[in-house]
Parts: C-alpha cells; structure tokens; sequence
C-alpha cells in the first residue's frame, strides 16, 4: 500500500489508498436439514487522487500491477470530476477492540454446532417454516494518505440468527445474536418469539381504517432511509430536501431522536469514517428537532462547513467497498431509545399493527418522505394482545407526519440485519389499507 | 485461462467441483445535477469454488489466485459439515461442453473512449435539466464487460463474454415545497447503439416529473387496474416470476405444492414465457454460471403451470429438466437461481379497447421497484391516471400496490396487443442481477390493493 501511495505521489498528486480484507463463513438449516454452507476470502484496493481541485479513483481486487492502477486513476481524474477538499491527516491509529484474533479459527464445525444449538431452544415449528443460521468474519480496514493518515480499524463478528416463517410466505419474526467473540442467544427473547409466532398465526381481514401502528426494529429502516435521504448533505446541496430550510426547527415528535454514533455499539464501532474522518456522535434529529445536515469531505467543502465523520463507502443494501466511493452516511444511525417495555407500548394498543416486514419500502418518493409499504408480516393487535397477522394489507403515510404522532419509544434497542439497533416506535392514527 | 482452470480442479477428492473465474470490466460516469461525480473504468476479477462431497454442497469465494488452493480445500470442508446434515445434494445430469462465446454488438463499449461516454450521458442530462421545474438529476453510464471462465471436474471448460450497458437515473422536479422524481432508462446488451439517437426518451421523462408535481397522491383502496407494459414487467417478474424459481419454494411445501406443474393458478388468458435468448434483449446470454446452455421455458401456458427455472440442484431435487437458470451477480457471489428475461404474452385488444373494458378504475404506468414474500407481494408505480367510463381522467402519485400471487393470477382479465421488454435488468434477490429483464402487453387486473398516502 506504501509503494502505490507513492507511485501516486511521485505522479505529483495528492492520494488516499483504502484497502479491505475479509473472510467469513456462515450456514444454514431449514426445518432442521442443512441448505447452505459458504465462506469467502476477499481484498480490495481502492485508489482516490486529487491533483489541481481535481479527482480521479481507481480499484481493483488484486494489487497486482500498482502502476496500472495509478494509471487508470489518473486516466479518470482527466474527465474533470471536481474536489475542492484535502485528505485529513489523522496520523497513525489501530482500532482493534471490536476484534478478537480467535474468530479467525472459527470454521465450519464450530457454526454447524451453532445452528444445531439454535435450532433445539426454538423446537419443532408445526406451522411454518424454521430458519437458524450461524456465521462468522474478520474484516480489516486500512486508510493511507499523503496527509500523513495510517489507520486501521479491525473487527470480529460472531452471529445467530433464528427466524420463523409464516406459512405460504417468506415473512416472519425472529432473533438476531451477534458480537464480537461469540453469538450466545438468550433463551428468553426465543421464548417470546415463539409466543408471538403462535399468536399470530391466524390471518386477519381488516378492511380501511386509521389505528395504531407499532414499527419493530426491523422494519425501521423504511423510516430512517427516508430520514437519512431527506438530511444528507447530497440533498441540500442540490437543494431538492424537504428540509431545506427546517434546521433548528421541530419536525417529528420531541420523543424522538435519531443519531448517528459510530462509537456506540456491540460491534463494528469506527473511530473514523471510510475516508479517515474522526467520528463523532452527530444528533441528526433531537428531541424532533432537526438539527444537523450530515456530509463528507466532498460536501462539506462544497458546503464550507467541517466533515462530521460520516462519510462512508457503501450503499443501502451494502455494496462492494471497493467499488463504490465515499458519500455522505447514515450507516451507524439510531433512534435513541424510550422509557417504556415493549409489553408496555403493547398495553397501549386497543386496536393496531406491528410492522414487522416493510414490502416494497423502496418504491415510495423516498425524498420527499413518502412511504407505501405491504405489512409483511404485520401483526395485528386487539386490546394488548397479539391476535393474529393482518391479510393483504398496506400502510401508507408520508414520514414526518407519522414521527409527528409517535406517542411511546422502546426502552431497549434491539440489532436488525443492519448491525445497528433501534428500539420499537409506536404511532397513533396512521392509515391501513387492508383486503 | 480454462487450462489454469483444469489444473486447479485436478487432484481433488470432491464428487464434483467446479471452479469460475471471472474478469468484470465496468465503466462509471455518474452526475448530478450539472456536476459530474464520478467517472472512470476499472477492472477486477475473483474465483467462485464449488464441491460436491457425500451429498453435501458447499462454495467459497476468493479474490486472490494464491488463495483459490485453500479455495478449494475450504469448499470440499463445507460440503463435509453439510454431508449427513438432514439434506442429500445432487446435481442433475448435463452434457459436457466446450465453448467459446463473444457477443453481438452493434458498436462494442469497450472501444469507445470515456469522453465520448460522458459527452452522451451530458447531452441527454442537459436535455432534461433545461426543462421547466427540473430541480436536479441524478443520471449515470454503467458499462459492465464479463468475461467468464467455467470450468468442471465434468469436463465442461466455457468462456462467454457478456456486456450490458445503460444510461438512467432520475429527474428530479421542485415547486415550493414539493418535490417529485421519475426515472429514467435506456439501454440493452447489444453494444452502444441501444444509448444513441434516445432523446425523446429523456424529454418525456422530464415533462412526466413536472407533471406530478400537480399530481394529487392516490386514494388508498381496492380497484380495477390496468397497468402499462413496463409495469407489466415488474408484476410478472414480482407476482410471478420468482415463485418459477425452484429455490423460492423448495423448502416451503405448501408453496411448493401449490405450484406443482400442472396446477392451474391462472385464468386462461395468462401464459407466460421465460427466454433468454430473445438476441439483443438485456437478459441474453448462452450458458449459465454451471456452465448449463439456457433453454426457452413456458411457465405457464393458458394458466396452468408448465415449468420452472432451475439450478442443477434445484432440477435433481424437483427431478425436473435443467433450464440453465443459475446465475450470479459476479465473481464475488455463488450462482443461485435467476429469472433472465420473462415476460407475459400479449393479447388481441387495442389500449382503447382494454381501457374501456376496465370502465372505472385506474391506469397505472411504469415500474418502481417491488418485492415477493412468499405468495406475496408488492410493486410501485411511477405514476398514474385515474379512469372513469374508459376514459382517461387526472394523474395521480404515491401508488403501491400489494397482492397475492393465486388471486391475483387469477383476477388477470385481458391485454392489448402490444408487448415491450425492458431495456435494462435489475433483481435483488440476494445479490443484483442487472441481467434480469421482464415485460409484457397492458394488463387489465381486478380487485388489486392499492395504498395510498
């Protein structure tokens, strides 16, 4: 990486080299039978140069021929891509706390003997369908520059996931175990899954009308994308965010916040983004009031403010790092967590769904806050309980009218495929379009 | 390469193994608004590992050619942990090949300069840009060039080039404090031609974005639909596409019972073809990532289920034909099984026609985006017009629509006679496929859930 960095350097431009390593394997059973078994051994290098408030980048999976790649960085730094920033200089930092050397002796033995385990604490699943998986990984960051940055971040994750699948569909509900040693599920959150499963087998008719809607964890994400589209730096800079002129002002309720704070977490924390930006905790929304536009180097030069630490490599759905080039982030975003049990918010429920499953959450005007989503699965509830799952039915509102009527935020959060939690959000008078 | 291919393959104790490497050649010129963001062209390559073993299955990806021995050993271990786990792997049996494809282009990207790709990409975003209430675009050139080894401890040794490309993106309009986007796309698997000559398709784009902006959101409900062909697409390759893909059911029995060939879930105007070799289309390619050649498939055929997609796994499990319907996204992902291009058949009627037999209703245009869950599923619509008496009436926005595969199969009453493909792929199903086309005629659908805001 030191070579490539001065190639780069000796061509008269300023470079950032970032490169990846990782390794994972992971299995799955269905209803009891091994379906998948997998692991993968990857690295990449991604080259970014600026040379007279220009830029150009290239990347490759194998850092074969180091001046090849200077070239074809310099071959797109001649199409006049402009960047009016410089790279930081961070100096020489190792995070490895979130990592633990012994995940990378974790094989295919180890994980079998996870799913096997899990698999046994839910038992027999009479209806439906049993998902348990188990994997592990290393990953290893590297950021140089010729600003003087040499950063590493490494990290081990250790998951269990146990899922329960509604019959006729591929929706359910489940438990997410992970960190950074071990996957240790807890026997009670499986308990609970179990119980709401069965309580909500029966399906549900429940025409039009306006109720309480609960969204779980793990349909937060059709929220805070929306969120996270409407306040990033890309947006306000092109001027198209329904924010626009709303900094400072109370947007969605006061029991809602949402930070990004890539510190926080069971594992996977960053002490600096994906182009050696130091992290901070950014309040994006506090108390419901909006109160920080996020960016990058990019946009904050653009903008003339400082980067916040939240430029990251990646897309919604993840993305090939390597691939893809740093852009303004709320990746390690969350809701702040309430003051009531779920038990609690469930109490406050005479009639309502919990969104379980947001089908289709990427086909509303995500800019402008509007969300249309099948509830998939939705659970339905009547007078606290958990009574069944709601047939064919669609929600629909636009978000910050939604987060205006949240009317009780969970008092723990709860980690989702994103590695980042949140806690349940409950909402009043939002409207359901059902069969 | 196919040589190196074969003497990593050698030696080894697996019942089967498989190694593809790949090159993956893309080329990105990405803008928004008047600003370019990115451009350039970058190379990079992988191998995926597959072993069989006593019945267990197993595949390992690496990036670097050192690792692929320890590739090897890791992916004969998988198969190991899975052997005696509850499920005995097979593969269906397939000719050897030996091959070598390039494809037809009418104009080959790799031999255009990158200044010419941005020129093209500048002059259809200015077009749009220059339009009243035109806010910002956000528009790119994605050029992806393949070029995919195969090799088997069969015998199969393949080399197929396969190259897409495509200019799209979205448009973006403003008034006060409304704001609307459509998007926007062209393209093809036929080299640069499919990018040239395409203004009218931009300028429409653009006038569509202004016009929601007086666009009132649509009334949550149950309605009478017709959907335009592009919409078509998203809802055959949503509602019913991936429920043809034998590894979306094969672990669901009442699913997989449901949909055993033979069963009639549609109504009798419904057939519905699966072809890949449509030569230009997005979708084409010759042999899949088993190096398995594609067949044209009937899934269903005046509503009774006629065939599925499948992997050679999948084909052993169902003891079915193999299709040559195991893809992946790319060197970086293991081959699942994959629609290439599927579309509805068209009708007999004209649009008029078709809108007046809908008589109240809505006329819904333009895919974006869906989801499958089981027999569920959900897809949006950019736009749309509400329909009274068969007439064409106020545009409407915000439209998603949620239903189930056997009503709605069932609910399908008639098409024009006009049928459209796509002209660029996109799935995620786990990994992208931007080789996944889809298309069909106007459709006229009963009784669908249509949410609102």
């Amino acid at each position: 990486m030191e070579k490539l960095l001065k190639i780069a350097a000796s061509k008269g431009c300023k470079a950032e080299v970032f490169s990846t390593r990782e390794k994972s394997v992971s299995i799955d059973k269905t209803n009891g039978a091994v379906t998948d078994v997998s692991a993968s051994i990857e690295s990449g290098v991604s080259l970014r140069i600026l040379k007279d408030g220009k830029m150009g980048t290239a990347y490759t999976k194998n850092l074969i021929d180091r001046e090849e790649l200077v070239a074809n960085a310099l071959a797109s730094l001649e199409a006049g891509v402009e960047a009016l920033y410089d790279f930081p200089d961070a100096g020489t930092v190792t995070f490895d706390e979130d990592y633990d050397e012994s995940v990378e002796k974790l094989g295919f033995p180890e994980m079998r003997k996870t799913v096997d385990h899990l698999g046994e604490l839910y038992g027999e699943v009479k209806q439906g369908i049993l998902q348990v998986s188990a994997g592990c990984g290393t990953s290893e960051i590297r950021i140089l520059n010729t600003s003087g940055s040499n950063l590493v971040q490494k990290e081990s994750t250790v998951y269990s996931v146990g899922s329960m699948i509604y019959p006729g569909t591929s929706a359910g509900i489940r438990n997410i175990f992970l960190g950074k040693s071990d996957a240790v599920p807890f026997e009670a959150d499986v308990k609970r899954t179990v119980d709401y499963f069965h309580a909500s087998l029966p399906e549900v008719e429940i025409g039009d009308s306006r109720m309480k809607v609960l969204f779980a964890p793990e349909s937060m994400y059709a929220l805070t994308w929306r969120l996270g589209t409407a306040s990033s730096a890309k947006a306000f800079y092109e001027k198209v965010s329904p924010l626009q002129n709303k900094v400072n002002e109370q947007v969605i309720s006061p029991l809602l916040s949402f930070v990004s704070d890539p510190s926080e977490g069971r594992t996977g924390r960053r002490l600096f983004d994906d182009e050696g930006v130091k992290t901070a905790r950014v309040p994006i929304f506090e108390n419901g009031v909006f109160k920080t536009v996020y960016n990058n180097l990019d946009y904050a030069s653009k903008m003339k403010t400082n980067p916040l630490g939240t430029g990251f490599r990646g897309g919604m759905w993840g993305g090939d790092k390597i691939a893809m080039s740093p852009a303004p982030s709320l990746s390690h975003a969350s809701f702040s967590k309430g003051n009531k049990s779920f038990e609690e918010m469930l109490a406050m429920m005479d009639r309502g769904v919990i969104v379980y499953g947001a089908l289709g959450a990427h086909s509303g005007n995500i800019l402008n806050g509007d969300l249309s989503i099948g509830l998939n699965p939705g659970l339905y509830v009547e007078n606290g309980k958990v009574v069944g799952r709601v047939k064919d039915a669609m929600m629909a509102g636009n978000i910050y009218e939604m987060l205006s009527k949240a009317i009780a935020v969970e008092n723990a959060p709860h980690y989702t495929d994103s590695m980042y939690s949140n806690p349940s959000i409950l909402l009043d008078d939002i409207s359901v379009v059902g069969s | 390469m196919l040589d190196k291919l074969k003497g990593m393959i050698s030696g080894t104790d697996a019942d089967y193994l498989d190694i593809r490497y790949e090159v993956k050649k893309t080329t990105t010129v990405s803008i928004a608004g008047s600003e370019l963001k990115k451009a350039g062209s970058n190379s990079t390559d992988g191998f995926v590992v597959r072993a069989l073993k006593d019945g267990g299955f197993s595949s390992v990806i690496v990036t670097r050619e050192d690792d692929v021995q320890e590739a090897v050993k890791l992916a004969v271990e998988g198969a190991s942990a899975m052997a005696g786990g509850g499920k005995t792997v097979s593969l269906a049996d397939v000719d050897t090949v030996v091959d070598s494809v390039d494809p037809e282009l009418d104009g080959d990207p790799a031999l255009v300069p990158l200044e010419d790709k941005i020129t093209l990409l500048k002059s259809y975003n200015d077009l749009m840009l220059k339009q009243p209430d035109i806010a910002n675009t956000n528009m790119s050139y994605s050029e992806v060039d393949r070029e995919k080894f195969f090799a088997s401890s069969e015998g199969t040794a393949i080399r197929e080039r396969v190259c897409t490309v495509s200019i799209g993106g979205e448009v973006v309009a403003r008034r006060g404090d409304s704001t609307q986007n459509i998007r926007a796309a062209v393209g093809g698997a036929n080299g640069m031609a499919a990018l040239k000559n395409r203004e009218d398709v931009f300028l429409k784009r653009a006038q569509l974005a202004k016009e929601l902006l007086d666009a009132a959101p649509v009334k949550g409900g149950t309605y009478d639909v017709v959907i335009n062909p592009s919409l078509t697409g998203v809802f055959i390759h949503e509602a019913f596409g991936h429920f043809s893909e034998a590894d979306i059911i094969e672990d669901n029995p009442p699913l997989r019972e449901k949909m055993s060939l033979g069963a009639k879930i549609g109504n009798d105007v419904v057939t519905i073809i699966a072809d890949t070799l449509i030569p230009n289309q997005v979708g084409f390619y010759k042999y899949d990532d088993e190096g398995v050649p594609v067949k044209t498939i009937p899934l269903m055929e005046n509503g009774v289920l006629t065939g599925r997609l499948h992997s050679r796994r999948t084909a052993a499990e169902f003891n079915e034909p193999v299709t040559g319907h195991c893809v992946a996204q790319d060197y970086g992902y293991e081959p699942i099984v994959r629609m290439g291009t599927i579309y509805l058949e068209k009708g007999k009627l004209s649009l008029d026609e078709l809108l007046k037999q809908l008589d109240d209703g809505l006329y819904l245009c333009d895919g974006k985006g869906g989801q499958t869950s089981g027999e569920n599923f959900t897809f949006g619509a950019q736009y749309g017009y509400i329909v009274k008496g068969g007439k064409i009436q106020e545009m409407v926005r915000d439209i998603n629509i949620m239903g189930n595969l056997f009503s709605t199969m069932k609910n399908i009453e008639a098409m024009d006679d006009t049928l459209k493909l796509s002209e660029r792929g996109g799935c995620g199903k786990g990994q992208m496929n931007i080789k996944s086309g889809y298309g069909g005629p106007s459709v006229l659908i009963r009784s669908m859930v249509v949410g609102g805001i």
